[in-house]
């Protein structure tokens, strides 16, 4: 090789690593440059996944505070009509009466109308008054305020309410308590409406009206507890007490009036003040509630925006169930019939309760129930005596007694004809054997729903189902036809996609992700061809897809005949009530 | 004289609508809960009932689906007549087998056809016991 080769070739080989070096920065530079834009990617994606994260939840919430503006108006809307069927119902009755002549009783109706409307616009204030609150429109006028003179005043109005269920009231109030500046008349609205319920939920028992004093860092604060030895409230039920329009045994079974906005708005008129109102209960026992506030109160009004909770249940979840079988829990203890509802569950039974032996008989009597529930220890009668009046009435004989006792009295109880035995503390287990006595659950009921915007077509599918000899119920739109399905399973759906609030597509998914989801043949009826994508998702829950006029009535019923026969051969057989009475 | 058991337990609106329809010539009887109302109707065999719903003991949707589940007592027409007032409301009313369905404020000419024509349907069948909710499988044809 000649040194001029050599030369060259040196030449090329640093030209050669010259180029590797550069290519060698080049790839570094590139991979950092990667690394950067990956991780300026990675961070990108957290701040979206964080907005993804943020637009959720003000979603959810903007879902929670829809639907709880929906329950108002629909409360809102039950709770105006109450009276407002008196003041039109007794308006059109005074009609007839006059004109026949007959007026004995018009001052006694006036009344009435009168005592309607009356209640009507205290309730339209109260909303008035909550809204205001929510609005930061509401403001308080402070003044000095003698506490004994306050306490006196109220005590004297609530008086006669207190002696309508016969109750006692004691008032206990230090005579030298710290001088007060406050909104008189908000302290008074709500120390009223904490008596007025003390008085309403307790019969023949004691309220207690107990007034401190004390003082936290400096500043002087007054409690008024009220206390009563009512009917009390568990722990899970507290938590609505504080809810627009909830009452708490609010399943519509409502043995108490009352709008549930008295003390919500109390709260609220405490809150403002810069206080609070607080609650302690023992279910069967009684309740106090604390009305706490400053002596002094805040130069502005104290603004608490209520939020709705997403975690709240959907209203649709809420709707009762209807249930065959019910069951009749006659024990003393309210706490014992809550603790054998929440066991058995609204699907499998509707329980009631008899809280003595004697409301216990008559109850069975009424309703005839599937299974009693009865405790061996009740105030008026002996539970075996009870035991002997159920067993030897002909029509109540044959209905099964669990007897519930402290100590197991097996022997005893299998001799007198007792179905089963459990003792005190009740465990779900003993209950859910218990409950083998139930007939088994029917699944299925005669009705077909129809579900179908169009008046005229629902009519004429009505008509003819009902010539075949079904019961139809309409539902005009997706939700009539969810609340329906959800009060009480039809025996089979017929489905228009096309509806006017949902897509039938969406009705069948959201009944199959319901949790304990209905059984029972779908037959949808499409006005249009169907994309074999929403296909494929409906059908798995769907017996037939007929495709609307092209298939006579007659095969529309037959199909049905034909669906109910294979769904009912499916292993869910049906059974027959028993004629009562 | 048709009899008509009005199931309602708000005693002004009771007291209102016992005289309206004695008025307009139905004798009337009355319960103030669900499970009075199931007792009287098997023992007093009303010609039709008029329901509210949010009642006690036993609420008005239970106490119709016992109603219509009961050979003796599924023949009798059940109207709904209740403050709730959403379109669901129907639907929730007719599920549970409720005839018909009206709404509070009651209007009574409106409540009056309504009655009226749940009679003549009823009286037009005669005494044949229509078929219970909750059926045999003969009833639905298998």
């Amino acid at each position: 090789m000649s040194t001029e080769e050599v030369a060259t070739l040196t030449e090329q080989l640093q030209l050669a690593r010259k180029e590797a070096g550069y290519y060698r920065k080049l790839a570094q530079e590139c991979g950092e440059r990667r690394l950067k834009e990956s991780e300026e990617l990675s961070s990108l994606i957290a701040q979206l996944r964080q907005t993804e994260m943020v637009l959720m939840q003000a979603r959810d919430e903007a879902d929670a505070a829809n639907r709880a503006k929906s329950q108002f108006l629909a409360t809102m809307s039950h709770e105006l009509r109450t009276p407002l069927t008196a003041i039109i119902g007794y308006s059109q009755l005074m009609e007839q009466l006059v004109i026949a002549g007959d007026y004995r009783t018009v001052e006694t109706d006036l009344h009435r109308i009168y005592a309607a409307g009356r209640h009507l616009l205290s309730l339209i204030n109260t909303v008035l008054d909550l809204s205001r609150i929510e609005a930061g429109q509401l403001q308080f006028d402070a003044e000095r305020v003698n506490v004994p003179y306050i306490v006196g005043t109220v005590t004297e109005t609530i008086m006669p309410l207190i002696e309508q269920n016969h109750n006692t009231l004691e008032v206990i109030c230090p005579a030298h308590i710290v001088t007060m500046y406050t909104d008189p008349l908000k302290v008074r609205q709500s120390l009223l409406n904490l008596l007025g319920n003390a008085a309403k939920f307790t019969k023949a028992g004691t309220i207690r009206l107990t007034v401190t004093q004390e003082q936290v860092d400096g500043v002087d604060w007054v409690s008024f507890a009220v206390a009563d030895s009512g009917i009390g409230i568990s722990a899970d039920q507290i938590s609505k007490l504080f809810k627009p329009f909830s009452q708490v045994d609010d399943s519509l079974n409502r043995r108490y009036d009352g709008s549930g906005l008295g003390l919500v708005l109390s709260q609220r008129l405490c809150q403002l003040l810069g206080g609070d109102i607080t609650m302690e209960s023992t279910f069967g026992v009684g309740s106090v509630f604390t009305m706490r506030l400053p002596a002094i109160a805040p130069t502005e009004p104290v603004l608490h925006i209520a939020r709705p909770s997403p975690a709240e249940r959907a209203p649709d979840e809420e709707v009762p169930v209807v249930s065959d079988n019910i069951v009749l829990v006659i024990d003393a203890d309210p706490a014992v019939g809550s603790l054998i509802a929440h066991l058995i569950g609204p699907e499998r039974a509707c329980v009631i309760y008899a809280a003595s032996g004697a409301e216990g008989i008559e109850l069975a009597h009424d309703v005839l129930p599937e299974l009693i529930f009865l405790n061996v220890l009740m105030p008026d009668r002996d539970g075996w005596q009870l035991l002997e009046a159920l067993k030897t009435n002909p029509d109540l004989a044959h209905i099964p007694v669990v007897m519930i006792s402290i100590d197991n009295q097996q022997q005893r109880g299998l001799a007198l004809g007792v179905a089963d035995f459990i003792t005190k503390p009740i465990d779900q287990d003993a209950v859910a054997s218990a409950l083998r006595w139930l007939p088994a659950p029917t699944h299925t009921s005669g009705y077909i729903l129809v579900v179908e915007g169009d008046h005229a077509l629902a009519e004429l599918y009505q008509r003819t189902l009902e010539g075949a000899g079904w019961r139809v119920v309409i539902a005009r739109t997706g939700r009539e036809a969810l609340t329906a399905i959800t009060t009480h399973p039809p025996a089979a759906i017929m489905l228009d996609l096309l509806l006017p609030d949902m897509d039938g597509v969406h009705l069948i998914n959201t009944l199959r992700e319901r949790p304990g989801r209905v059984e029972c043949p779908t037959i949808i009826v499409i006005s249009s061809d169907l994309s074999n994508a929403d296909r494929a998702q409906v059908q798995g829950s769907t017996r037939q897809i007929l495709r609307n006029g092209a298939h006579t009535f007659s095969e529309l019923t037959k199909q049905l005949h034909c669906c109910l026969a294979t769904h009912s051969s499916t292993g869910l057989k049906k059974q027959t009530e028993p004629p009562h009475g | 004289m048709a009899k008509i058991l009005i199931v309602e337990d708000d005693k002004t609106n009771l007291d209102m609508l016992e005289r309206l329809l004695t008025i307009y010539g139905y004798e009337v009887i009355s319960a103030p809960d669900g499970a009075r109302a199931l007792a009287l109707a098997r023992s007093q065999q009303p010609n039709l009932i008029l329901m509210d719903m949010g009642l006690p003991i036993l609420n008005g949707w239970q106490a119709t689906y016992r109603l219509k589940s009961s050979l003796a007592t599924c023949h009798i027409p059940v109207i709904a007549l209740t403050a709730y007032a959403l379109s669901e409301d129907r639907a929730r009313c007719l599920a549970v087998g409720c005839d018909d369905y009206d709404v509070k404020p009651i209007d009574i000419s409106r409540l009056l056809v309504k009655i009226q024509t749940h009679l003549e349907r009823t009286t037009a069948v005669g005494s044949v016991a229509t078929t219970p909710m909750v059926s045999t499988d003969e009833d639905l044809g298998m």
